[in-house]
């Protein structure tokens, strides 16, 4: 099924939106992660890829197709600024913006992990049960799999919690603490609804 | 199964489902067989459940509201007289979905329309106000003018990745294509998308 003369970089790049989907077999996903700890290009694409499989929550063609049909029938009135902010942007673009400020956020925390990380380039990406984790990660947290990308973010945020990996094969997310905060982080995770599990990963007692 | 025991097997890599997984019992096999049986109301509990997935579906590839209804419509009926025919090959999520997708590109021949894939978007980027533009442009209708600049099929298959949450397997399964079609499509959808996303990759970089 999969050509062996592919090139790997071509194929792991084709296949980065299943992988952030959790939609891939073990050894396209395999595959994958083995490329991505070497190709920093695809560490980007990866994270882009996110950022528009967020944004794309957002999106509801159904509302987009009915909208349009209606415009037509508003004719040239449509047209005007007054009729496109109380028609148009209210009730769409609202939640896109919160998606475009949540996605502009959500990079800025990423880049500033993987700035770090790029310096140390075999360390650059791991998946939880295929190698250890990287030094800094000293927490793990499993969302509520409805858990949206803003309250996931603000949970974060909230709990001075950066981003360290993740999603894994358990879809956990791998995370950095401060040491002297990290208890009370924990604490204040598990008792989120969103929060399926938090854990400390370095078998230190929270 | 215990919380601990749950908390376990999702470390260990069992994935918690998606709503499309879940949808997926055997219970729509049973209901399939009902439904061949002629039971009406097992066939209005099938309709229920897939309504709202086959409509969002269907508005990437017809993209006309009035239309998508008489497809969907076209389809679940589809499903009521061939239902006999389902020897479970595929799931039933993937055969109704693949009827769909059938119906759909029928019905988008068969109504031919000037501009199925081009939305007025270019004309009213250009007639609104600035600020307006700029402001529409940085958030969702970015996205939404993207979307529309892409084929039936492209949108389709991004749709049926991010949102249905399908297996590039099943996605060429429903559009009867060879999956590496499938990956292409999305290859290309993704660039098309990215660029015009706020906040662009090339920006974060």
């Amino acid at each position: 099924m999969n050509d062996p003369s592919a090139n790997p970089h071509d194929e792991a790049e084709e296949l980065l939106p299943w992988y952030v989907t959790g939609k891939l077999d073990a050894a396209d996903r395999e595959r994958v992660e083995k490329h991505l700890t070497e190709c920093a290009d695809c560490q980007a694409e990866l994270r882009a890829e996110r950022a528009l499989a967020a944004e794309y929550r957002d999106y509801s063609p159904e509302v987009e197709a009915s909208w349009s049909s209606l415009r037509e029938r508003l004719g040239p009135a449509a047209a005007s600024p007054v009729a496109a902010n109380s028609n148009w942007w209210h009730p769409i673009s609202r939640p896109g913006m919160a998606g475009l400020m949540a996605a502009q956020l959500a990079v800025v925390a990423v880049t500033a992990v993987t700035v770090s990380y790029l310096n140390q380039p075999t360390a650059a990406y791991r998946a939880l049960g295929s190698a250890p984790v990287v030094a800094s990660a000293n927490a793990i947290v499993i969302f509520q799999p409805q858990t949206r990308e803003d309250q996931l973010r603000r949970l974060l945020n909230d709990t001075g919690a950066e981003l360290v990996g993740g999603p894994t094969d358990a879809d956990a997310y791998v995370l950095h603490i401060p040491d002297q905060s990290r208890t009370a982080a924990i604490a204040t995770l598990r008792k989120r609804p969103e929060v399926v599990m938090a854990e400390p990963i370095d078998g230190q007692a929270s | 199964m215990n919380k601990i025991e749950g908390v376990i097997v999702r470390l260990m890599g069992a994935r918690p489902k998606t709503a499309f997984e879940r949808q997926e019992a055997p219970r729509d096999t049973q209901l399939l067989e009902r439904i061949a049986a002629r039971d009406p109301k097992a066939f209005e509990q099938l309709y229920r459940q897939y309504q709202p997935r086959l409509s969002r579906f269907l508005v990437n590839i017809v993209k006309r509201p009035q239309l998508v209804e008489e497809v969907l419509n076209d389809t679940m009926m589809a499903v009521w007289s061939t239902a006999g025919n389902f020897r479970g090959a595929s799931k039933v999520s993937t055969w109704i979905f693949a009827i769909a997708y059938r119906q759909g590109v029928k019905a988008r021949m068969r109504w031919d329309e000037p501009l199925p894939d081009l939305p007025d978007n270019d004309q009213e980027s250009s007639d609104i106000a600035p600020d307006e533009a700029l402001h529409n442009r940085r958030s969702h209708s970015a996205l939404v003018e993207a979307m529309g600049s892409l084929s039936a099929d492209h949108r389709a298959v991004v749709d049926l990745t991010y949102f249905h949450g399908l297996g590039y397997r099943e996605i060429a399964e429903i559009m009867d294509c060879p999956i590496d079609t499938v990956k292409t499509r999305m290859f290309h959808a993704r660039r098309k998308l990215k660029t015009v996303i706020p906040g662009d990759a090339r920006d974060w970089l």
